[in-house]
């Protein structure tokens, strides 16, 4: 009987491993306790020992390095390949991806490949024992997720497989270190060229950053040319991390750079309906309501208490935010404890 | 070598007919100015002699040096940089030529700089200068701030700015429009606030302000703390100094050379000029006279541009084996160009006339009261005079307007597939048109603003005279036919009067006000049918077509066309 083993697929971008992926590697170690199993990370670049030993902090027992400079740069032919002899011959249980553009070209190939079960999009994973049409399974995934537009939560098995495969969204899973790593212990598999790897060849990488979906968000945390520099604008930054919340802003928050364009919230920008919404330093013009009016709830903070802001808001702050927002970011932390 | 002044008939027979003399007289304080100035006119004569030659001036710069600049400017456009805007170099090149040519002043006093010229003469340059390149007005045209400053500032601001705007020194911008108030300026929140010394500050947004990155501001703000209606709106004038930020300008469909600037005041030191509360009131109110105006001659000058160029591609044009200019459905289109045009420049100078008359008597007014002679006989003329200027005001911008967007397409049409190229002029002016009935108020704004006056009929007893004169006696048809609208009016104005309901008002406004636009520019053009023969067709096809229009809004009025308002919801689905 093998050994239950959940590997982690180490997607990383000139050298530097993708945050899903080390969220993933936390989720994993939880799996493979409940499966009493190992939690293996597989990582393909050149030069990326690194990532491999970094794996560890998040409770790897094992890492398997592919290293070789033609695998540099993600291409779906030889890091596909290499995957599917992996998985073919260790029989991993559980393969995990980032729900990212390379996760999503690589893990069809691989669950296809080897006939695995895989469901894209996991909002949660869970190993449990299950009874279906009268047999029991052992160790089975629960990929869990949204189904039919939101309206239900799926749960999802592939009980006729050895191998079971999700992808998950970036920011789903909590990221968080372990206490204790295990010493650092890296199988080196060697990397045998095929010609078919080069089928395709990559000419150059342009990378811009990933686009964000202010629209999915339940939580917005949104500053306006209040804020007044950059380096204010932090604050903002700082609160949407405390409380979960992407950041968002006015068009002149945009047009002054406090804040990357994608995240402009009104008539030309997003039209986003949160739970909740704040607005810091922000007017409130019209252009800006129609993006964001119909949140369930509206925290507004502003110094001027006559702002339009505040006559779509369920909570107004008159204040300077730069005193406002520290306080909510300590109220919000001694909730917490 | 155009010369948009020498070489335009239209305005030249504007020109010759133009009748300034009590005007003139007012402007030049019954020609006591020569003895202050040996440059000012002495006699009725010299002045027009002199406005005629300072208008081939302008004739000479707007054709030979601006116009061949224009398509390079709309490329260029203005740029935004490190928060710092740039004019196109063309616009650049532009504003140099006419400051050194002393025109930036042209309606302001000589004292401070200016050429005195009356508003009319104004107009003339304004229209010339659109017609070589409308983004252009938009900085040239803004003298009116300087001369807002004159009427309603103290001696110690106009002092301080008008001699060099005068000079071209510094130009100015009017920032009224807020992301929140743009039709409905009474909604205006920009904050002015007064500290211990008793000084003013300024802060707060505004957007969309022409030329924004002007050195002289001319801002309305809200004065009166906790107030939300005009009276609580007070007008300033600052620099556009450091604590002025430009946030961004606009992209946007035309005029590119003049920015569009989103203004951050940082409590920006301001004065305020004349007194508190009245900045929505009286003072925008009254700027808004020259600016409509000012506009209204943009408009004018593009349609001229867009009709010089259909007629000059219709002629080079060769289809079917001959010029297109000869297929009748495009001789049909270019004639009606020209009537437009031709009726349009009636109208304006006509308003220009008026507004100027309006100017003039209230600084003779202010003068005699300062002098403690009575004025009321000036007084009662001025409110006759405002009452039709509040009128004419509006309706010239609104027919203008919306008669340079109707010129430009026709003229883009004109030129086929063609027009609808870059490297040809007219999808610049088809573009350029478009402003001109959305800003200084839209159309509809207009329509609100000269409905009062069409109501009352306040045109009523000069159509009175007008019916009772006898024309000349190929004219008699078409006099008859205003008088058939002028009765179809007077019904219509009777039962949508009758009616009672404001909103069917409202809606009803638009064919009562083109209603009375007819009227009075038939009879424009009658009376200068009567004086120069070529007249008589553009009066002939403009006061038929109008006849027949004018039984189409009837048709709307009377058959309750809008009565399908009260069920908008069933139809806006
Ligand atoms: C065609 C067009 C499209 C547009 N589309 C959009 C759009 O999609 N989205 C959008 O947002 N805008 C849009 N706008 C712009 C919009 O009109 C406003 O200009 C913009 O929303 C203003 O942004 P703001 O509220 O951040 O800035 P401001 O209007 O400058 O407001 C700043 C606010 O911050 C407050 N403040 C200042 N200091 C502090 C402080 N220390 N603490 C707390 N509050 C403070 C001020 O009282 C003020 O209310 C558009 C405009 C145009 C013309
Ligand atoms: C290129 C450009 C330059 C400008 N320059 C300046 C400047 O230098 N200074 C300045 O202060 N402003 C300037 N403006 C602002 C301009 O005056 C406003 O855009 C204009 O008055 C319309 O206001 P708004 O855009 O807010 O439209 P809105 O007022 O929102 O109007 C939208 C629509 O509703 C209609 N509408 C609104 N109210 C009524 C009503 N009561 N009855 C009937 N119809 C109505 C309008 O006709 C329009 O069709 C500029 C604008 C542009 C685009």
């Amino acid at each position: 009987m093998k050994k239950n083993e959940v590997w982690v697929f180490i997607e990383q971008h000139n050298g530097k491993p993708a945050d899903v992926s080390l969220e993933l590697l936390s989720k994993g170690r939880k799996l493979a306790d409940t499966m009493k199993g190992l939690l293996k990370s597989v990582v393909i670049g050149n030069d990326v020992k690194s990532i491999a030993i970094e794996s560890f902090k998040f409770g790897v027992d094992d890492a398997m390095l592919i290293d070789h400079p033609e695998l540099k740069h993600y291409r779906t032919m030889p890091y596909n390949r290499i995957l599917n002899e992996l998985v073919e011959q260790h029989q991993p249980r559980v393969v995990l991806f980032g729900a990212t553009i390379i996760g999503r070209d690589l893990a069809p190939r691989v669950a296809s490949h080897t006939r695995s079960g895989l469901t894209a999009d996991c909002t949660e994973l869970k190993i449990s024992e299950v009874e279906y049409l009268g047999k029991k399974f052992n160790d089975l995934l629960l990929q869990i997720r949204p189904a039919f537009g939101g309206n239900i939560i799926a749960t999802i098995i592939t009980p006729d497989v050895h191998v079971q495969m999700a992808t998950v969204r970036e920011g789903v899973m909590e990221m968080h270190a372990v206490e204790k790593p295990k010493p650092v212990k890296i199988t080196e598999i060697p990397y045998v060229p095929n010609e078919i790897d080069n089928l395709i060849t990559l000419v150059e990488q342009h990378r811009e950053e990933s686009k964000v979906n202010l629209k999915a968000a339940p939580i917005i945390v949104a500053g306006g040319y209040g804020l007044g520099t950059k380096e204010n604008f932090k604050h903002v930054v700082n609160l949407a991390h405390t409380i979960g919340g992407e950041v968002a802003g006015s068009r002149a928050a945009v047009d002054a750079g406090f804040i990357p364009h994608e995240r402009q919230v009104g008539q030309t920008g997003v039209t986003v309906r949160p739970k909740l919404y704040f607005a810091i330093g922000i007017s409130g013009a019209i252009q800006h309501r129609a993006g964001m009016s119909e949140a369930k709830k509206i925290v507004a903070i502003n110094t001027d208490p006559d702002a339009p802001i505040f006559e779509v808001s369920h909570y107004g702050i008159v204040g300077d935010a730069m005193d406002v927002i520290p306080k909510f970011i300590e109220a919000y932390k001694s909730r917490l404890k | 070598m155009p010369n948009f002044f020498t070489e335009n008939p239209d305005i030249q027979f504007h020109f010759n007919k133009f009748e300034l003399k009590e005007i003139v007289s007012l402007t030049e304080d019954n020609y006591e100015q020569s003895k202050q100035f040996n440059y000012a006119p002495i006699n009725y004569e010299d002045a027009m002699e002199n406005y005629r030659k300072v208008l081939e001036v302008v004739g000479d710069i707007a054709g030979n040096y601006i116009a061949p600049r224009a398509a390079d400017v709309d490329n260029d456009g203005a740029s935004f940089n490190d928060g710092k805007v740039a004019y196109a170099t063309g616009t650049q090149k532009n504003l140099q030529e006419l400051s050194q040519a002393d025109l930036m002043g042209m309606i302001l006093p000589r004292t401070y700089g200016g050429l005195n010229f009356p508003f009319s003469i104004y107009m003339m340059a304004v229209e010339m200068v659109s017609r070589a390149d409308a983004s252009l007005m938009n900085i040239f045209g803004l003298q009116d701030i300087g001369d807002t400053i004159r009427k309603f500032g103290n001696e110690d601001q106009r002092m301080e700015f008008l001699p060099r705007i005068s000079s071209g020194e510094h130009t100015g911008a009017m920032a009224l429009t807020e992301p929140d108030a743009g039709s409905d300026l009474q909604a205006v929140k920009l904050t002015a606030y007064q500290n211990e010394q008793g000084k003013w500050f300024l802060r707060g947004v505004k957007r969309f302000i022409t030329n924004g990155n002007a050195q002289v501001l001319l801002v309305l703000a809200r004065s009166e703390a906790g107030t939300k209606d005009g009276r609580g709106l007070s007008m300033f004038v600052c620099y556009g100094d450091e604590t002025v930020v430009v946030r961004r300008i606009e992209h946007k469909l035309g005029i590119h050379g003049s920015p569009t600037c989103e203004l951050q005041f940082n409590d920006t030191p301001a004065q305020l000029v004349g007194s508190r509360k009245f900045g929505l009131i009286k003072y925008v109110l009254d700027l808004m006279y020259r600016a409509r105006m000012g506009v209204s001659s943009q408009a004018l000058g593009i349609s001229q541009a867009a009709y010089e160029e259909a007629v000059k591609y219709a002629k080079e044009r060769k289809q079917f084996g001959k010029a297109i200019y000869n297929i009748p459905v495009i001789s049909n289109m270019l004639i009606d160009m020209k009537v437009m045009l031709e009726s349009n420049r009636s109208l304006l100078y006509s308003t220009a006339k008026c507004v100027d008359e309006k100017e003039k008597l209230e600084d003779l007014i202010e003068k005699l009261k300062a002098e403690g002679k009575s004025f009321a006989e000036e007084n009662n003329r001025l409110k006759q005079v405002t009452k039709i200027a509040n009128l004419l005001t509006p309706m010239t911008k609104f027919v203008l307007a919306e008669s340079s967007n109707k010129i430009t397409y026709d003229a883009l049409q004109i030129h086929g597939g063609t027009g609808y190229m870059k490297e040809f002029r007219v999808e610049r002016l088809a573009r350029d048109a478009r402003i001109t009935n959305i800003y200084e108020g839209t159309s509809q704004m207009q329509i609100v603003a000269a409905s009062g006056g069409v109501i009352n009929d306040v045109m009523g007893e000069y159509f009175d005279e007008k019916e009772k004169r006898e024309y000349k006696t190929g004219l008699t048809k078409l006099a008859n036919h205003l008088k058939e609208i002028r009765q179809l009016f007077l019904d219509c104005l009777k039962y949508v009067l009758d009616k009672k309901e404001t909103s069917f008002q409202d809606v009803a406004a638009k064919d009562l006000v083109e209603l009375y636009s007819y009227l009075y520019i038939g009879y424009l053009l009658l009376d200068e049918a009567e004086k120069e023969p070529r007249k008589v067709f553009i009066a002939n096809r403009y006061i038929v077509t109008a006849l027949a229009n004018a039984r189409k809004n009837v048709e709307a009025i009377k058959n309750e066309l809008f009565s399908d308002l009260l069920h908008a919801e069933k139809i806006l689905v």
